[in-house]
């Protein structure tokens, strides 16, 4: 996709440019909305509820025999790891001969108060992984999980090693004895959760977006909008791009109350993961059960994820196969920033490779 | 759109906030990451947020009470009604769970069934190749028929009463006056496969009890057994 080309600013001296690039400014941040986002062909395999399991669309078939399945955060939208073309995590791996299937969440309503992690790694996602195996013929997929959605996959391989051929975890929070600013926010005795799900049947997606937004409340809140206006009379400057990325940092899912309840208390305040005291449906989640190849990325600025949170898990695991990567980025930049395509993906394909 | 620089500096706000954060940036950015980072904003937050929701929980109680008695269905009512949909959804699929439960056993049977049907099909090889041999047929027959005869005389003996095992006891006792006594079963199987063709049948026979002090019995069981030895 050829990217809009920004409005030439030529006379630096203007003095109405500074008008000219606040209303140029306002367009693209009104635009960003609106921008094309996740144009990666894909067709419905399967739904439950709002749940919906997707099948990335291949021209030629797979040069691989082991299917991905992507499970997402469940804060984000379904298109975080397919933001656009020559900047989606989903065309490297359809590229390299990968069958990709990604569970896209959808947005919870009232109606899924109820709706917790439990449900979701014990109802959700083998459901899922059965459809997959029907789609594909395979028994075993490589279930790739990001942030939170890690933490789903983690369990679900803890549960299901039958059907877990490798574990990819990107930035996923797992151990919260040292979680951070985050932590902090949600100790327990200071973060008001009860108070919070009883008066909102599903956690308006602001409130996690403002928490991960005051971990750099400059940069956040002020930074992004400097840096915008300083480009704008870039003629390189990708405005596409730029309005692609803004709509995946601030347009955010609510949270069904249950599973928001779930996340903060067991795994933030209590920690029960890692101190292996995590059950659903009355069967254990430990780490130790999970056998399988593990790669783990963590990304060397995360702050919503801090390196602490993530690298529990390569040496709790249960298998012999288990390796840590850290990539230098944030949270977000790793898995979409100019860096991703040079960095991340080509390691991610060449491990995916190997343990085929 | 042609105007002088000086006007430019005067009117260009926009690059005086520009200047001012770039100069301020990072002490501001410092500051503010380390008051957010304290457990002091933590606790503050969290009793910000807990006002916050407290009233907006009144409201939203308030506006409850005012539609129903309005008899306006409320977020609640609705709500509800989209839970039973999802209930019921997740029956379905427990339905749909069952029945791949159900239909991978039948599969598993079938891949059973099928394993019976070409065990029959060589057997049914083997029938055919035999019978193209009249005579392993016509033994094979004679085999059979023998069987037969020994089957029907072991269901007489049960018909009576007696146990398999005392047809034994009570032949190997019909012999016991014979200096190598042995069972009449070992010693009819040693003699079959020893292929002592006329001791199978006395050997038989001699599992009658009620006929102990036949000779014509005991002596081929005896003659199997010092085979047998």
């Amino acid at each position: 996709m050829t990217p809009t080309a920004a409005p030439a600013f030529p006379d630096a001296a203007n003095p109405w440019s500074s008008a000219d690039r606040a209303l140029e400014m306002a367009r693209i941040l009104l635009g960003s909305a609106e921008a094309p986002v996740g144009q990666t062909p894909k067709e419905l395999v399967w739904r439950k509820n709002k749940a919906r399991l997707y099948r990335y669309v291949r021209s030629e078939p797979a040069t691989h025999r082991t299917p991905i399945f992507l499970v997402l955060p469940l804060i984000n939208r379904a298109y975080i790891l397919d933001l656009r073309p020559g900047a989606s995590f989903v065309e490297f791996l359809l590229g390299e001969g990968f069958d990709v299937f990604l569970i896209d969440w959808g947005t919870p309503g009232d109606e899924d108060r109820a709706l917790d992690i439990t449900s979701l790694v014990t109802r959700y996602l083998p459901r899922a992984a059965k459809e997959i195996q029907r789609a594909t013929g395979s028994a075993q997929m490589t279930v790739l999980g990001y942030c939170i959605g890690g933490a789903l996959a983690t369990c679900f391989a803890a549960l299901h090693p039958e059907v877990t051929r490798n574990l990819i975890l990107l930035t996923a929070p797992l151990d919260f004895s040292e979680a951070g600013q985050f932590g902090r926010m949600t100790a327990k005795g200071v973060f008001p959760v009860d108070l919070l799900t009883d008066t909102f049947p599903t956690v308006p997606g602001q409130m996690p977006d403002v928490g991960s937004k005051l971990l750099n409340p400059m940069a956040s809140y002020v930074g992004t909008y400097r840096n915008l206006w300083e480009r704008l009379g870039d003629p390189a400057f990708d405005v596409t791009g730029w309005q692609a990325m803004y709509r995946w940092v601030n347009e955010s899912v609510p949270f069904a109350g249950a599973a928001f309840r779930q996340w903060i208390v067991e795994f933030y305040q209590e920690n029960r993961l890692a101190q292996d005291l995590l059950e659903m449906d009355g069967r254990p989640v430990r780490l130790a059960d999970i056998r399988c190849p593990l790669l783990n990325i963590a990304a060397s600025r995360d702050q919503i994820a801090p390196r602490p949170t993530t690298s529990i898990v390569t040496t709790r695991v249960g298998s012999a196969d288990a390796s840590e990567i850290l990539i230098e980025g944030g949270h977000v930049g790793i898995v979409v920033g100019r860096s991703a395509s040079q960095n991340l993906w080509p390691k991610v394909g060449v491990w995916l490779a190997e343990h085929d | 759109m042609t105007k002088t620089k000086e006007t430019t500096q005067d009117t260009d706000v926009f690059g005086v906030w520009r200047e001012l954060y770039d100069e301020n940036e990072r002490a501001w950015s410092a500051a503010l990451e380390q008051a957010m980072g304290s457990s002091e904003f933590g606790e503050s937050s969290g009793r910000l947020l807990e006002t916050m929701l407290a009233a907006q929980k009144s409201v939203r109680d308030n506006m409850r009470v005012y539609l129903e008695t309005m008899n306006v269905p409320t977020r609640e009512d609705i709500a509800r009604l989209g839970e039973l949909v999802v209930g019921l959804e997740e029956k379905v699929d427990q339905i749909a769970d069952r029945l791949d439960t159900i239909d991978g056993t039948l599969r598993g049977r079938s891949a059973d069934a099928a394993k019976i049907d070409r065990m029959a099909k060589r057997l049914d090889t083997i029938d055919r190749a035999t019978r193209g041999r009249p005579a392993d047929a016509a033994k094979i027959d004679r085999i059979a028929k023998r069987l037969d005869t020994i089957d029907r005389a072991l269901r007489g003996r049960s018909t009576e009463g007696v146990k398999p095992a005392a047809i034994a006891a009570s032949a190997a006792a019909a012999t016991s006056a014979r200096p190598a006594t042995r069972t009449a079963k070992p010693a009819a199987k040693t003699a079959t496969r020893t292929g002592a063709r006329t001791a199978v049948k006395p050997a038989a026979k001699q599992a009658r009890p009620a006929t102990p002090a036949k000779p014509a019995t005991a002596k081929p069981a005896t003659a199997a057994a010092s085979v047998a030895e």
